[in-house]
């Protein structure tokens, strides 16, 4: 446990962005894990099963969370004021800004589970493609189509959270 | 180059995942289009800025947790008394239910031959028969019945 404890507490904390939320899904992962070993026949590596697990149960979450309603991210964006340009400054670390962080997290919700694990595979947890296509059960064409349609949403999101940080 | 297609090799040039022949070729590409290379670029941006390094995070509590979760899960239960009582309780009130269901409608209804043996045994030749009754006698079996 102790060699997967960061990368599932990882996977979760970006996947949640909620650092009590993250720890307790990691704990109910591993439980599930060890529950689930007997369905564990070597036919992939132990990480990317273990990955699997993790990346179903947040998506379950995700899906939870984003049938409770929260606050719209244009909303935010007329709250938050400068930091969304801050933003896209070149040297600028969202980490060191609480809300910077906020806004970052609230994009991120605005994406659907399977736009954000993938991403989150991906770009946080730097997955190769196939790696990726053997945590989710699908082929390479599939993840190439399905990461280069969350980032395309991403983007599309991220303009018009630029734009209308800076209309402002 | 079609740019439909470039668009896919630019995002698996930033993820590194195209062959050293591919990658030469878009990044040639790249050097002389100002469109590939600013779509790269704002990608580049954008992931800076939404998703930032994760920071490890291991604890010793986090595994002590978990393994005492586990250690929960694989000592048996203890079984408690009023447990083994209502294992049997439980099938014991549904036989119990199931008898009552089979005896109740033979005690408490009545096939309409028996209610016509029972209750016109003296009139069934009015039922049999092509006979009706005189005035007198229906009276007599209308009293009878409220009687």
């Amino acid at each position: 446990m102790r060699s997967y404890q960061g990368k599932v507490l990882g996977l979760c904390t970006s996947l949640l962005n909620n650092a009590s939320e993250a720890e307790d899904a990691a704990q109910e992962i591993f439980v599930k894990a060890y529950q689930a070993l007997g369905s564990f026949h070597g036919d992939s590596k132990f990480s990317t099963w273990l990955y699997r697990i993790a990346a179903n149960h947040c998506k379950d979450l995700l899906r939870k969370r984003s049938r409770q309603k929260t606050e719209s991210l244009d909303a935010l964006i007329e709250r938050s004021g400068d930091e969304v340009q801050n933003l896209w400054e070149p040297s600028f670390d969202p980490r060191n800004s609480a809300g910077a962080a906020e806004l970052v997290k609230k994009l991120l919700d605005s994406l659907s589970p399977d736009e954000m694990l993938i991403l989150t595979l991906r770009e946080v947890q730097g997955l190769s493609y196939q790696e990726i296509s053997e945590t989710l059960k699908c082929s390479l064409d599939a993840v190439k189509s399905r990461l280069r349609r969350a980032r395309e949403t991403l983007q599309e999101k991220s303009r018009h959270f630029l734009q209308a940080g800076t209309s402002k | 180059m079609d740019h439909s297609i470039l668009k896919d090799q630019l995002f698996a040039l930033y993820d590194g995942e195209l062959d050293p022949a591919s990658r030469r070729d878009v990044e040639a590409h790249l050097a002389g289009c100002r469109e590939c290379r600013e779509s790269y670029d704002r990608w580049a941006m954008t992931a800076k800025a939404i998703f930032p390094a994760p920071k490890p995070a291991t604890s010793e509590f986090f595994v002590r947790t978990v393994m005492n979760r586990i250690h929960e899960l694989e000592s048996p239960r203890p079984v408690r008394r009023w447990d083994l009582s209502l294992r049997w309780l439980v099938p014991a009130i549904g036989m119990a239910f199931a008898l009552f269901l089979a005896i109740m409608p033979a005690s408490q209804t009545m096939s309409m031959d028996n209610f016509l043996f029972q209750e016109m045994s003296g009139h069934l030749s009015w039922v049999y028969s092509n006979r009706s009754p005189n005035n007198d006698e229906t009276l007599q079996f209308i009293m009878g019945e409220t009687q």
